[in-house]
């Protein structure tokens, strides 16, 4: 028990699990926790998009981040 | 710069709007228009090709736009208490009707409910006239009972070895009115020496909602004393327009009524206490620590529960196996834990909290050391959970005895037939 609270702990560090854990929660009408684990991934995401878009790739000039949250 | 480098940003960047997405459709079917906008909005700016973000958010602008209009037209939605302009003698019989029939200066009994109930079940509707009587009258006598109802366990027989007789607690129905018809057949049907309560959730989903929640109101009417009925979540303006209630209203029957029923509903109490000892409620526990049964005297319950009130509280929060508060999985109030419950019960003198308002594999569940008890009495939960309906049966000393069915068969009108088509924008339908 302890370590399956552990790894889905864990788990939810990645955006795309929290992710697919909120359309899971919609389908089941928990829409509180649907938005909560939607905004975890998108703080995930957002975490990840800022440090890694930024510049270098060809044809992403201009951050992909700001793009996105423009 | 590797291509894999690319992908994996690439990938990232589909999450992220995946999950504006996603939060999109919780707060569409938690009907906050202008949250699900701004996360449409999000998606459908960065990836302007995508047609089901656009569509929704045009869904959500439309919404806005609509309740911009209506909310100039009368502040709030709160009832006045004047009387419908037409009142339901200036509604003709028509000619052709061959069902039970209501004179005129006869009150509604239970030789009425148990003809009507053979009506509904051939799938025969009333007609308006008698249907708009109903609710009026059912109406009057609503708004003369108070928000916190006490409610008295039946009499026993004088008589030796006579049958217990027990105070009945039934949860969600949710338009399932054959399963209905099936609780009276196991159970009794309502009588002074077999007295029901109802604990909410009597239409939406299921797709007999104008039968199964007309049935409770004139069994009300019929017998006051004897028939209980507690306001649920779903008795709500807004619930009943996405889950479909309105719709089985508005095809069934017509505008007006769905006008009366929401009058009727925003009439039924909040809570009963049997016995001084049960409370019954259709959500549960209030979120904070200072409301008590008191302050649920004093709510003003003719209107639509405000967001974040301990009114909304009480049909909307669930009970968690952890201690103290925490998020509500709806996003509705709070849950509350076992020490939440026992405090409250100790604080109001009372023994047992019992609530519905979440299906149970068994029909029912016990929880937070036998002080909660969760009752759910529409088996086979719109005809996909396979779980069992439940009743609650209080004893002369309010000690729980449980009842289990399952389902049975209806005819053949899906659930969610009628509801709106924001619930298959979502997927939920």
């Amino acid at each position: 028990m302890c370590t399956a609270n552990a790894l889905l702990k864990a788990s939810l560090k990645c955006p795309l699990i929290a992710g697919n854990r909120a359309f899971a929660h919609v389908k089941l009408e928990n829409f509180g926790s649907a938005i909560a684990d939607a905004d975890e991934a998108i703080r995930l995401d957002a975490d990840y998009l800022k440090v890694r878009s930024i510049s270098h790739v060809e044809g992403f000039q201009i951050p992909l981040y700001r793009c996105l949250v423009a | 710069m590797s291509p894999n480098y690319v992908q994996q940003v690439m990938y990232a960047a589909h999450s992220f709007l995946q999950a504006y997405y996603r939060k999109g459709s919780a707060y569409l079917a938690l009907g906050k228009f202008s949250d699900a906008k701004d996360a449409f909005f999000r998606v459908a700016k960065a990836r302007p090709q995508d047609r089901d973000a656009r569509s929704k958010l045009a869904q959500c602008n439309k919404i806005i736009k609509q309740q911009k209009f209506k909310s100039a037209l009368d502040s709030g939605n709160r009832f006045t208490a004047t009387a419908p302009s037409t009142s339901w003698r200036s509604v003709d019989l028509p000619s052709e009707y061959s069902g039970p029939k209501w004179d005129d200066d006869e009150p509604c009994d239970a030789q009425f409910m148990k003809a009507v109930m053979q009506h509904f079940k051939s799938q025969k509707m009333l007609p308006r006239r008698y249907v708009m009587r109903l609710l009026m009258e059912c109406k009057a006598l609503l708004r003369g009972e108070s928000t916190l109802v006490d409610a008295a366990l039946p009499q026993q027989s004088d008589e030796e070895d006579a049958a217990e007789r027990y105070f009945n607690i039934c949860g969600d129905t949710h338009g399932q009115y054959y399963d209905l018809l099936h609780i009276f057949e196991l159970n009794g049907l309502p009588s002074v020496e077999n007295p029901y309560l109802f604990n909410g959730d009597f239409v939406d989903r299921g797709s007999f909602g104008v039968e199964n929640v007309l049935v409770l109101l004139g069994w009300k009417l019929a017998l006051p004393n004897a028939m209980h009925l507690n306001r649920g979540n779903h008795e709500t303006i807004n619930m009943n327009k996405m889950y479909g209630f309105d719709g089985e209203v508005r095809h069934k029957l017509d505008e007006a009524c769905m006008g009366l029923f929401t009058q009727v509903f925003q009439s039924l109490p909040l809570v009963h206490v049997v016995d001084d000892k049960v409370m019954v409620v259709h959500g549960g526990l209030p979120s904070t620590d200072e409301a008590d049964l008191a302050s649920i005297k004093r709510i003003d319950r003719f209107k639509e529960p405000p967001e974040g009130s301990l009114f909304a509280d009480l049909l909307w929060t669930d009970p968690q196996p952890f201690q103290g508060r925490g998020p509500s999985k709806r996003g509705q109030g709070k849950s509350f834990g076992p020490d939440i419950t026992h405090r409250f019960l100790e604080r109001n003198g009372l023994q047992l909290l019992v609530r519905s308002h979440e299906v149970r594999d068994d029909g029912y569940l016990v929880e937070h050391d036998g002080k909660c008890v969760t009752v759910f009495s529409a088996p086979n939960y719109c005809d996909s959970m396979g779980n069992k309906g439940g009743i609650v049966r209080l004893d002369r000393n309010c000690q729980p005895t449980y009842v289990q069915f399952t389902e049975v068969a209806h005819p053949p009108v899906r659930p969610m037939q009628y509801s709106d088509n924001l619930m298959s924008l979502i997927g939920l339908m």
